[in-house]
């Protein structure tokens, strides 16, 4: 500030100095209130901007269903109760370099380790597809087709979801079984939405009631509801997101 | 001072623009939680004789029986009925706080004494308690009598479920259907009959209506189940006629509506109960025609070159839904049966045969059956075509479903083989979501053509 103060012309010296001082103050003001303001006031916050995630998928109806209103619910609720671990992309193998050889020994004999390491390649991928196929539960049905999402009902509209939106997708199949009123709150159209914070393992770190439905009842089963769910194990590439409460449940919407 | 104020406001005003982005998805519509009902075992008050003990036992197994149908909205306790009166009168208080421990959200209480007089019968008061709100939400009286005591033990298991639904149930309904029963004879020397008969929903108290001695089919029966339309097949001079007759339950009195040249069937009533619709092929196909049942004038609702049968109608009798040929195949339709061929849409696209579309009384849901692996299963569809759902599998062919008067249960007709010569059918209950509950009517011959009745009047 000194050495500031003796190359700068004596009119300029005058006039920028205090407000270099105000500046300072102000930033270092602003920077302490981001920190601490939100935890000690709550001013009437501008609501956040809200996203409605729908879950993807096209049901092509191409022959009579072959499995019961009945059937298809106990296959949602083993599917649901069974966590799909997500597993590490190990990307794809190469072929290690050997030395080099001629055109002749490569015909006679690279082509014949390719063939065998291809076929190791083949018998992986489809003892991961049947661990999967066994999981789901065969949720793939004769007449209904499923091209894209996890759920096997909801919104007919074609949505891209990325991997927040497939893992937001996912959650209403395992908290719906939870999710139970008596008759008399049926009756009335109420809604709610729940703010959940969720572990890297999945488990429920804190749920926060975002918007009441005006019905203390109403509002205690919708807790009650996500208290009892186990969710799903959010990929490393969502966890934070998962973590941070960036996921808001609709009771019913 | 002031410049320290502004600061401070500059502040809150910017830390409260900033927020977080938030994602929400719906966890969609709740499932209904069951509601815990404790039906007591009756006080009897004075003296009461050992045979009307008896009748106020099977009352009490009644009123269990009739709200176990309702196993989705109610669980019924206790488990296990026990025949020992109970030691406390309706007028007894009821220690709220003890039975919300138990996790009773409802409690019936119910007293019986012996009349004064012999022709008033067994008079009971029953108090239906709501445990949460700590208040008695409805006091019932009334009077049983020896000869009708089930009548009277589902009229008050009505009012039960009415004081704490809201809603009138299935319990004072009945079902009509065809049976033929009265068939004499084997193989050749077979003399088919078939009569329609009328029993209770939970196949008690069952009683034939009609008498011809021929092959009845098809009954519809009116909103107020003063009226019933049903065709009679006569066998002529080598050739058969289908007529489609009226009678009126009330006076007995029967009516010929049509005997026009080929079909005169396949009638159904409008809410109004005063027009019906009805098939009719007289013509040359078959077509849908309604019918004013005092003046007998048709006017036309369907117009095409292919078929037009089966039809059934919404609760305020807006929209029709029928069978018809004019894609190729049998598939199902609605239309406004307000005009002829008026907003016709097509809903069903799969299955290849489908048959007698049903409306639930709601308009929400139609349910058909289809031809699928060699036998007729059931399955439902929204009106506009969508949510189409499985209802039946492997229990045998089924087919002829019926809505009952709340929506929440279908009445249907399932055949099974016995051998290469012999199948029977039966009348069988399930509820919306396709669980089958029990049959209505087993082994009274081969039952068909299930309708259900919230009202039936004349027997």
């Amino acid at each position: 500030m000194k050495n500031l103060k003796a190359n700068l012309p004596l009119f300029l010296e005058d006039s920028l100095v205090p407000y270099a001082r105000w500046s300072f103050i102000v930033h270092f003001f602003i920077a302490l209130s981001i920190i601490f303001v939100p935890r000690v006031f709550d001013l009437g916050q501008e609501m956040p901007k809200i996203t409605q995630v729908v879950s993807a998928i096209r049901v092509d109806l191409v022959a009579m269903p072959k499995y019961t209103l009945r059937e298809l619910k106990k296959l949602s609720a083993a599917a649901s109760a069974a966590k799909i671990i997500p597993t590490k992309d190990k990307g794809p193998t190469y072929l290690k370099k050997g030395k080099q050889k001629s055109l002749k020994d490569l015909l006679r004999g690279e082509a014949g380790k390719e063939l065998s390491v291809k076929a190791k390649g083949k018998t992986k991928k489809t003892a991961k597809r049947n661990k999967y196929a066994k999981e789901l539960g065969g949720l793939i049905l004769q007449g209904n087709k499923i091209s894209k999402g996890w759920a096997i009902v909801g919104d007919t509209r074609e949505m891209i979801l990325d991997e927040f939106g497939k893992y937001m997708a996912s959650l209403p199949d395992y908290i719906r079984p939870n999710w139970k009123l008596p008759a008399n709150l049926m009756k009335k159209k109420l809604n709610c939405r729940v703010q959940v914070f969720i572990g890297s393992k999945g488990e429920l770190k804190k749920a926060k009631m975002f918007k009441s439905s005006g019905n203390g009842e109403y509002d205690r089963k919708a807790m009650e509801a996500v208290r009892e769910t186990s969710f799903p194990i959010p990929s490393k590439n969502i966890k934070e997101k998962a973590r941070k409460g960036q996921i808001l449940l609709g009771f019913p919407l | 001072m002031k410049k320290i104020l502004f600061l401070f406001s500059l502040l809150i005003f910017v830390n409260s623009s900033a927020s977080q982005d938030l994602s929400i998805v719906s966890v969609g519509k709740a499932t209904l939680e069951k509601d815990h009902l404790f039906l007591e075992n009756p006080y009897f008050k004075g003296w009461v004789s050992k045979s009307n003990k008896k009748i106020v036992e099977n009352v009490i197994k009644l009123l269990r029986s009739d709200f176990s149908y309702y196993k989705n909205r109610f669980a019924v306790f206790p488990k296990k009925y026990r025949n020992h009166p109970s030691k406390k009168s309706v007028v007894e208080d009821v220690k709220y706080v003890s039975w919300q421990k138990k996790e009773t959200d409802y409690l019936v209480k119910m007293d019986f004494s012996s009349s004064v007089s012999k022709n008033e019968g067994l008079r009971y008061v029953a108090r239906v308690y709501s445990i949460n709100t700590k208040k008695v939400i409805r006091e019932l009286q009334g009077n049983l009598f020896k000869k009708d005591w089930r009548k009277e033990g589902h009229y008050l298991a009505d009012r039960i479920f009415h004081s704490i639904t809201g809603k009138k149930s299935i319990f004072k309904s009945r079902v009509i259907f065809v049976s033929d029963v009265t068939s004499t004879g084997r193989g050749k020397k077979r003399k088919t009959r078939k009569e329609i008969y009328v029993v209770d929903f939970d196949g008690a108290n069952r009683q034939r209506i009609t008498h011809h001695g021929g092959i009845v089919i098809s009954p519809a029966i009116s909103p107020k189940g003063d009226k019933l339309v049903y065709s009679l097949i006569k066998k002529g001079k080598g050739k058969k006629r289908i007529e489609l007759y009226l009678l009126d339950l009330v006076t007995k009195k029967r009516t010929i509506l049509s005997r026009r040249k080929g079909l005169n069937s396949g009638g159904t009533f409008l809410p109004s109960g005063d027009e019906i619709l009805l098939t009719l092929s007289n013509l040359g196909n078959a077509e849908i025609y309604a019918m004013n049942l005092a003046t007998k004038n048709l006017r036309r609702v369907t117009h095409h070159y292919a078929s037009d049968v089966d039809p059934s109608v919404n609760g305020d009798g807006s929209v029709m839904t029928f069978l018809s040929g004019r894609s190729g195949r049998a598939h199902i339709y609605t239309l406004d049966p307000s005009g002829k061929e008026k907003s016709v849409k097509r809903i069903s696209f799969v299955g290849r045969f489908n048959a007698t579309p049903r409306f639930s009384p709601d308009g929400k849901e139609i349910v058909f059956s289809s031809w699928l692996d060699n036998r007729f299963d059931l399955f439902k569809i929204n009106p506009d075509g969508t949510g189409l759902a499985r209802l039946t599998k492997d229990f045998g062919s089924n087919e002829s479903p019926s809505f009952s008067n709340d929506g929440e249960f279908i009445v249907f007709s399932s055949q099974r083989v016995i051998s290469r010569y012999r199948a029977v059918q039966n009348i069988y209950l399930m509820d919306r979501e396709g669980q089958i509950l029990g049959a209505v009517v087993k082994d009274f011959g081969n039952c068909l053509s299930p309708r259900w009745t919230e009202n039936f009047t004349g027997f």
